[in-house]
């Protein structure tokens, strides 16, 4: 037994929209960390973008204190994100907590990511609270999710009804995290080992670490050393979130809160590092470390070639605050000067864009995303390439490696054959089915990143009608006959067009973005072939036929204002397009390369 | 241009809402007295709303609409008159008045003269009768013949003929068909307008939703051009992008709008142009009426063109002109050579096949005249 029997440290965990946010609102309120009147919807999503998505980007800890029948309780909620591309972050976060509440919708049940960050927290050894939430919809059936819950392995007679919408069945959330979540272990008086489990860049005390003491004592003014990297710091604030920042004097064995030591950028306080003294220090990090590898690539491009410093400085400004963005420079000969950045998924590459846009009003053009391939050439050489551009076919290529990844997807067992199609179509590999519930079945698949980065998702949940959910993890690479696809407008190969497919889908698929761009170019005076090839052998071709007629029949009334306007939203349209040769192409045609499901 | 000014008054009735209109024109409610109380707001706005325009030449006058000839002619005459007192209406102006085939008889269109019309517009649009009721039209090929046959025994001798080419499911052959019957009336002028489908139509909704079978661009040019060839046989030149006249028959009120004249409109809706301030008044019926009563006009919004976008609409106009226009009267104007103003772009024009390389003069080639927002384009700020 740890120093603080009356701390409690835990999580919620929960598939996309089962109302994690709201219970965390709710269970602050109840417990008087913030009034009702101070609530913004939702608090611990602080980001713009994650209120709008209602997706829970960067994990948030919070300190609540609440008097159960045996006396005041501090509980530490450590909020974890909510999507796929973070499942290293999620599983820091867990290795934060002794507990997690599992939070499942009433009407949808267990889901691919309930089971996926129930195995994760199971893998962590947390005590699990089941609460069946969303109770007051009229679809809620909690008796089903009773019965899904015992054929995941936990007892349903342990599941809390709730409604946090409502407010109903908070009380005794509360008291289960109190009376089944076990204090922490740990010891103040051996050597400090803090586990960071987030950070974030503020901008007067540079980077905060957000951490869980699992050994010793962390005090203001003393100095610290980060594992990983071996950088050293002195301490400048200490404190915890009750949600607002309130400083403290120490953070012992089991306690939740953040410090600052003047550390310049999110990457050096990367998640999973251990904090240890520089005097004494520990010997041994805490497990589970692992850099941030970026999975999926794409170039970012200024619209306007003059803001290319612009869209350095914000790149830079971005990393400051997100250790898993990478990104160098790139020249592509379509796009010019422009960044070749990793990102951790789909997800963080759409955040990413959208910040730049949003916060920095930098109009971007953004290559279709690639995944990381190992080419092995005949002269021995290996190389990994992140642009498909990059690949040089004529060095004469032996074979080429692509990542895979192991994904659990949960349909209802009607839509089981729509969902094997599509993993085959997507050159899955079935490894299993299990059936969670008579109406559920949980299949396992091995399938290629590159093939599930694009539309998978969007297909997934139209031909099962919106019932199946995904989760998955890398699991390794493997050979794969790929070949690369370039897209030639008007003659000249625009490389940022240039993507790596399976050879028996090198056709259709170039015949999609052929297809694809006929529709989004638009016409020129003069007719545009498109063609799609590999290794120069024209695979498919479409044309733009020339531009006929603009002008508008009539003027009606005198009305020539209407006339003139339409006219000069043509022009400022034309003004965001780029010109590869003789053509004028609009920044979506760069993403069709993305929407080449057949 | 000189002192005149042109007026149009905006008529915003009409017995039947066409399937692809989507003009500021509104189906006659049947609510006696409808059309005096109307003819009396525009009467009233002739009357009192502000403006320095007051007591200037007014060389044209244009009823449109709506349809303009469901108005008793009683109505137009008290129009007129008030016109005479805001203005000095030129002894020999341009008179025009639209009217639909089906809704005029000679009788009425002699009241229409005496009252001062001096041309009719009449909007034929097809000659095909199963197309007409496909328009929503409530009239038949024949009504348009005996429109144009009442006009000439009630004494007009400056008509004009509307249709329409680009419509659902037709090719170049009937457009030049319904251009020949509608020649064979011997108009002084024809317009020709292409099929323009707007959102918000009944032929907007069944495009989006896949059912109406708009011939392409291609074939729309196509057609256009055989419309240009039947009047060019019949002694009518094309001297603007949708309209053929005979010589000396142009249309002075249509004229005025290419060359950037002004122009005063009257009634719901209607647009004025007055040296580089355009406005529009409030365009429904009833809050146009409301408004006139309060305070005597109806604006609803105005703009004024900055320098460089007075210039870019004035060369954007012009170049529906099949003339163009001369680089001296550029220059005239704007006291700055065109290729001083915009380096390089004619030139580029021309390479580009879409103006002619004419010394002294700008003007579209045939494949500029329907490319006309790309040969603009570069003069607009």
């Amino acid at each position: 037994m740890g120093d603080r029997t009356d701390l409690r440290n835990f999580c919620i965990i929960a598939h996309i929209d089962h109302g994690k946010s709201t219970l965390a609102d709710r269970l602050l309120e109840a417990t008087g960390t913030l009034q009702a009147r101070e609530m913004q919807s939702q608090v611990l999503d602080s980001m713009d973008l994650e209120r709008e998505r209602g997706i829970t980007i960067k994990a948030q800890a919070v300190r609540l204190e609440y008097r159960s029948q045996d006396g005041l309780h501090v509980l530490n909620l450590i909020d974890t994100p909510g999507h796929v591309d973070f499942s290293y972050e999620v599983s820091r976060s867990l290795a934060a907590c002794e507990g997690a509440l599992l939070v499942i919708d009433a009407a949808q049940g267990v889901e691919a990511q309930t089971l996926a960050n129930l195995y994760l927290a199971l893998e962590h050894d947390l005590e699990i609270i089941p609460v069946i939430n969303k109770i007051d919809l009229p679809q809620a059936d909690p008796q089903r999710v009773r019965a899904e819950l015992e054929q995941i392995g936990l007892d349903p007679a342990l599941a809390i009804e709730a409604s946090a919408k409502e407010g109903t069945g908070i009380g005794a959330i509360l008291d289960a995290v109190v009376e089944r979540v076990p204090p922490p272990r740990g010891d103040s008086e051996r050597p400090l080992k803090a586990l960071i489990f987030d950070s974030h860049f503020d901008a007067y005390r540079g980077v905060v670490c957000h951490i869980r003491v699992v050994d010793g004592r962390i005090r203001a003014g003393q100095r610290i050393r980060l594992m990983a990297t071996g950088a050293a710091y002195e301490v400048s604030d200490l404190g915890v979130f009750r949600p607002q920042p309130t400083a403290v004097a120490e953070l012992a064995a089991g306690e939740v809160g953040y410090f600052a030591a003047g550390i310049k950028v999110v990457r050096d306080a990367r998640v999973g590092d251990t904090v240890t003294t520089v005097e004494g220090g520990a010997q041994e990090p805490l497990a589970g470390y692992r850099p941030a590898v970026p999975m999926v690539f794409a170039g970012l491009y200024p619209s306007e070639p003059s803001h290319y410093g612009l869209l350095r400085e914000a790149l830079e400004r971005l990393q400051l605050n997100d250790g898993a963005l990478s990104f160098e420079p790139e020249t592509s000969g379509a796009l010019g000067f422009g960044f070749r950045c990793g990102f951790l998924g789909l997800l963080h590459l759409e955040i990413v864009q959208e910040r730049l846009e949003r916060e920095y009003d930098i109009d971007l053009v953004v290559t279709a995303p690639s995944v990381v391939y190992t080419i092995h050439y005949h002269d021995g050489g290996v190389e990994r390439i992140e642009n498909p551009a990059a690949l040089d076919a004529g060095r004469g290529i032996e074979r080429v490696e692509e990542p895979y990844v192991a994904a659990t997807l949960i349909a209802p067992t009607s839509f089981v054959g729509p969902v094997m199609e599509l993993c085959q179509e997507r050159r899955g590999v079935f490894r299993t089915i299990e059936y969670p519930s008579p109406e559920r079945a949980m299949l396992a698949y091995e399938l290629p990143l590159g093939e599930i980065m694009y539309d998978f998702f969007d297909q997934l949940k139209s031909r099962t009608h919106g019932y199946a959910s995904l989760d998955y993890q890398l699991a390794g690479e493997r050979d794969g006959d790929l070949v690369r696809v370039d897209l030639l407008l008007n003659g000249e190969m625009v490389d940022a067009l240039s993507f790596i497919v399976h050879q028996s889908r090198a056709q259709s698929q170039g015949r999609a973005v052929c297809e694809k761009l006929r529709e989004v170019i638009p016409r020129q005076l003069f007719d545009v072939p498109i063609q799609a090839a590999v290794g120069g052998k024209v695979l498919a071709r479409e044309t733009i036929r020339a531009l006929r007629k603009d002008v508008l029949a009539k003027c009606y009334g005198g009305d020539i204002t209407r006339k003139r306007k339409l006219l000069e939203k043509q022009k400022e349209g034309k003004k965001r397009m780029r010109r590869l040769g003789q053509v004028e192409v609009p920044q979506e045609a760069f993403m069709a390369v993305l929407r080449r499901g057949e | 241009m000189s002192d005149g000014v042109g007026v149009y008054l905006h008529m915003p009735y009409c017995p039947y809402k066409c399937h692809y209109c989507d003009f500021n024109a509104y189906r006659l409610p049947p609510r006696p007295g409808t059309l005096e109380a109307m003819a009396a707001g525009i009467v009233e706005e002739i009357a009192r709303a502000p403006g320095d325009d007051r007591g200037r030449q007014a060389r044209s006058i244009y009823f449109g609409g709506g349809t303009p000839s469901l108005f008793p002619p009683r109505a137009i005459a008290a129009i007129l008159e008030a016109l005479r007192r805001r203005y000095r209406v030129v002894p020999r102006a341009e008179v025009t008045l639209e009217c639909n085939p089906g809704t005029v008889d000679v009788a009425l269109l002699q009241e229409l003269s005496r009252a001062g019309v001096t041309r009719l517009s009449i909007g034929a649009q097809s000659f095909d009768a199963a197309m007409l009721r496909r328009l929503g039209r409530g009239h038949a090929p024949e009504d348009t013949r005996l429109a144009v046959r009442a006009a000439r025994q009630a004494g007009f001798d400056n008509l004009n003929i509307d249709v329409i080419y680009g419509l659902p499911g037709t090719t170049a052959a009937e457009a030049e068909r319904d251009a020949r019957e509608a020649l064979a009336l011997g108009p002084e002028h024809l317009s020709a307008y292409a099929l323009e489908v707007e959102d918000g139509t009944y032929f907007g909704a069944l495009r989006a939703r896949g059912t109406l079978p708009l011939p392409s661009d291609d074939e729309v040019v196509e057609a256009g051009e055989a419309v240009a060839r039947a009047c060019l046989q019949h002694g009518l030149e094309r001297y603007e992008i949708s309209n053929f006249a005979r010589p000396g028959r142009r249309s002075r009120h249509n004229l005025l709008y290419w060359h950037q004249g002004d122009y005063r409109g009257f009634g719901p809706g209607a647009h004025s142009h007055m040296s580089g301030r355009r406005s529009w008044n409030v365009a429904g019926p009833g809050p146009y009426l409301k408004a006139v009563g309060a305070q005597g006009e109806a604006c609803a919004g105005e703009e004024t063109l900055s320098p460089d976008g007075r210039r870019g609409e004035w060369i954007y106009l012009r170049l529906r002109l099949t003339e163009g226009f001369s680089l001296r009267a550029f220059s005239l104007r704007f006291g700055v050579p065109l290729d001083a103003a915009y380096p390089g772009v004619r030139r580029q024009l021309v390479r580009q096949g879409l103006l002619e390389a004419l010394p002294g003069r700008v003007r579209p080639t045939a494949a500029g005249r329907w490319l006309l927002h790309r040969v603009a384009e570069p003069f607009l700020p």
